[in-house]
């Protein structure tokens, strides 16, 4: 069976002590290669605030595995995190061959920029001021 | 019935397209996303996508962004994803 790339981002519960977070992470990552997949990154993102409570925690530590794995696979590590405990909140996505090659050349072009322009400060003007532009399109509508 | 005359006809035509025209002006948008071009948006990247949510959490329209038919399927698909992930709120009182 061929392999495809998947994405695991899930949130563990935040009483949770720092050396069984790791050990989560280990767990879920011998998973995958056990089932003959193979990671290809992965990271612990820490303590972060969710934007709504989950299973009344307002917290969460977030790990993310991205993994090659068989697509049969899946339905097996989804279970693993519906079962576990300490696990709060999961979800897989897939990434197919288009989805990575513009992640790439995202990544790619995000890095030029730095390189690029990395001490010009006019790059926020860029960013769109949302409320302003709402304001803009009122005024358009009289 | 009644014999319009082709002058007439295109004097009509003539008030109703001026009417149209004062009624609204349109201003062509660019998202920051032709700006910057950007090809890929990620759901992990809450910073860009927050620029495309209101306060209260809600998906802004592409006439008000201005982001293409393209940019915008894809920023929608990455905050539902965020959304599920609690990385956004559903909605944010």
């Amino acid at each position: 069976m061929s392999l495809r790339t998947y994405e695991a981002l899930f949130i563990v519960r935040p009483d949770v002590e720092d050396d069984n977070i790791q050990a989560i992470a280990r767990e879920t990552e011998n998973l995958v290669t056990k089932s003959g997949g193979a990671i290809v990154r992965s990271e612990v993102w820490g303590r972060r605030r969710l934007a709504y409570t989950v299973k009344k925690f307002s917290e969460g530590i977030y790990i993310l595995i991205r993994f090659q794995s068989s697509p049969n696979f899946i339905a097996r590590l989804e279970n693993y995190f519906r079962l576990s405990e300490q696990i709060i909140r999961y979800i897989v996505v897939y990434f197919d061959e288009k989805t990575l090659r513009l992640e790439a050349e995202q990544a790619q072009r995000r890095q030029e920029l730095e390189a690029g322009y990395g001490q010009q400060s006019d790059k926020d003007e860029n960013l769109v001021p949302i409320s302003k532009s709402i304001a803009e399109e009122e005024e358009d509508e009289e | 019935m009644a014999h319009i005359s082709a002058k007439a006809k295109s004097k009509i035509k003539m008030k109703r397209l001026k009417r149209r025209k004062k009624k609204r002006i349109f201003r062509k948008r660019t998202s920051r996303l032709t700006i910057e071009r950007i090809v890929y948006i990620d759901y992990k990247d809450t910073n860009l996508l927050r620029h495309y949510i209101t306060e209260r959490g809600k998906i802004i329209p592409r006439r008000i962004t201005g982001a293409t038919a393209k940019q915008q399927h894809m920023l929608t698909k990455a905050v539902k994803l965020a959304r599920q992930i609690a990385l956004l709120p559903f909605v944010a009182e």
